[in-house]
């Protein structure tokens, strides 16, 4: 009984020995890791981006999960995106990233799309995005939305008033292409006010997109072609109206977010409320 | 046909015995639960991801359990010798292999099929009902692809050793998605490297027909005659597999 019990507290004893060196150690580590990374030079954000594989390596090392692998690829470079639009507003590895999401996964539209205007605007990389929508349309030819979003980046980035309205117009002949696909390659190649037609596209991107970063760039682009006119308060009712979108972070207000009489008016139907501001330029015949 | 049941009864009751499938059933829901999780930062994209990271973890844990527990299901016997009191009944031994293919298929079946109710289920409630059959279609075709695997894992326990078994079986696996491009590869080369890269590409198993993650991804389903060619390709390549070990098998000298 009393050497069960000897026993018993020796193994004890060594329990709590055990754990105090744990608990030490675990301080130890804390302490030295925090001195440690204070000391490493300050990484790029997601810098690692700049190793990864072409993706026609990646597609014959992923064992048939390429779309699944293009899926965590594409959680990535949206954090890159994010990253880099809160730190340096630089994207130097955006167009081999985006390249590899749709070589893995070659009809994967939000990579396209979002990869493609962003490298065509705050990526400075027109050719690459271009590239990049082009891609998507060798890929997906009967989408219409390829042939508008590069009538969309020539017209908004270039100005090139005719090969914005070819695309459109190649956009609009699609099976399953939206009435306003005509309707923007009539403006275009009627030479209407650039800025009355940019504000209609970027409107037309703020209010479909499912990505809370293309409806903040939208937004931030209208904003500045509403500026100074009548119709700023307008317009951030119409802000406001916006559902609200998952994910990123989001530089606008959620809907519902003003005081009530801005909430009232933002009930009445966004279409409603919008129109006209293009016409106040003078622009859509 | 009752010796084979028995076997592959014993087989299944064993697997859920030993704890692997809990654990690969624990991993495939927290990848689920992950993919769910990772939705709302996936800008727009999360219904659709959310489905596809979940046909991939469904294939994960299809391989997992094939892998885990059917590369050492004959050799286990062996060792234990507990495969003397199994033949020493009215069991002969291809009906003792073809009860283990069926035991651990039904296991990883079970599996695949449990977890891509789950999937179905939060795919309705992200993408809508119409999910629910391109999810069923890819699950059948995953639990497809994976009784191939398990039946070479079957063949491979029966004549060697689990770690040689699982590198086996993994080779195969990986393989399986190569053939395709074997074959473009053993056009290009010339005389007799070229053909026998060709006719390896026909004999090693081609799991790109039963890979349907892509498409289903996008709310498409399978064609009913894609279906039925690769239900009509698994069960040749299983019956060649388990001839195969049977013929190995019964030369066996078990001690």
């Amino acid at each position: 009984m009393s050497r069960g019990s000897a026993a018993e507290r020796a193994a004890n004893a060594a329990r709590r020995k055990a754990l105090l060196v744990f608990l030490v150690a675990a301080v130890a580590i804390a302490v030295q890791l925090t001195a440690v990374q204070r000391r490493l030079p300050a990484r790029e954000p997601l810098g690692e981006l700049a190793y990864y594989p072409s993706g026609t390596w990646l597609q014959q090392a992923a064992f048939g999960e390429a779309t699944a692998w293009a899926d965590l690829l594409w959680l990535r470079a949206v954090q890159y995106y994010g990253e880099h639009r809160m730190v340096d507003n630089e994207f130097k590895q955006m167009a081999h990233v985006f390249e590899i999401i749709t070589t893995l996964d070659p009809r994967f539209q939000g990579a396209y799309v979002f990869g493609g205007t962003s490298l065509c605007q705050e990526g400075k990389q027109f050719e690459a995005g271009v590239r990049l929508l082009e891609k998507g349309m060798r890929h997906n030819p009967r989408e219409w939305i390829y042939p508008f979003e590069l009538g969309f980046v020539h017209y908004v980035n270039k100005r090139d008033l005719t090969r914005a309205t070819f695309d459109f117009a190649q956009a609009a002949r699609q099976p399953e292409a939206p009435e306003f696909c005509q309707r923007f390659a009539a403006w275009s190649g009627q030479k209407a006010g650039y800025e009355a037609v940019a504000f209609e596209l970027w409107r037309q991107v703020a209010e479909t997109t499912d990505n809370v970063y293309m409806r903040d760039k939208a937004i931030q682009y209208l904003r500045k072609l509403i500026k100074g006119t009548d119709q700023e308060r307008n317009f951030e009712i119409w802000v406001r109206s916006l559902p609200p979108l998952d994910g990123g972070v989001s530089e606008e207000g959620e809907a519902g977010d003003g005081d009530p009489a801005d909430e009232e008016e933002a009930e009445t139907p966004r279409g409603q409320r919008m129109s006209g501001l293009p016409a106040r330029r003078g622009a859509t015949s | 046909m009752n010796a084979i049941l028995a076997v592959a009864r014993g087989t299944f009751r064993e697997a859920v015995r030993d704890r692997v499938l809990v654990l690969v059933l624990g991993f495939g829901a927290v990848v689920l639960a992950m993919s769910r999780l990772l939705a709302p930062i996936a800008l727009g994209e999360g219904p659709r991801i959310t489905v596809d990271l979940g046909l991939s973890a469904l294939g994960l844990v299809g391989i997992a359990i094939v892998v885990l527990v059917g590369t050492q299901l004959v050799h286990k016997e062996i060792e234990r010798r507990t495969i003397h009191v199994v033949l020493s009944r009215p069991v002969s031994r291809s009906e003792y292999l073809v009860g283990k293919w069926a035991g651990l298929t039904a296991t990883m079946a079970v599996a695949v099929f449990g977890m891509g109710a789950m999937l179905a289920a939060i795919g309705t409630w992200v993408l809508g009902p119409s999910i629910v059959g391109p999810i069923v279609q890819a699950a059948f075709m995953i639990a497809c692809a994976n009784a191939i695997l398990a039946a070479l894992a079957v063949l491979f326990s029966s004549l060697s050793t689990p770690v040689l078994s699982v590198a086996y079986t993994l080779g195969l696996y990986a393989t399986g998605y190569w053939t395709n491009d074997l074959r473009i590869f053993a056009r290009q080369l010339p005389g007799l490297s070229g053909e026998v890269l060709n006719v390896m590409s026909y004999v090693l198993p081609n799991l790109d027909v039963f890979n349907l993650r892509s498409q289903v991804a996008y709310g498409e389903g399978a064609s009913v005659l894609h279906l039925a060619l690769g239900i009509g390709y698994a069960g040749a390549y299983v019956a060649a597999a388990l001839a195969l070990a049977v013929v190995a098998f019964e030369r066996r000298e078990l001690k």
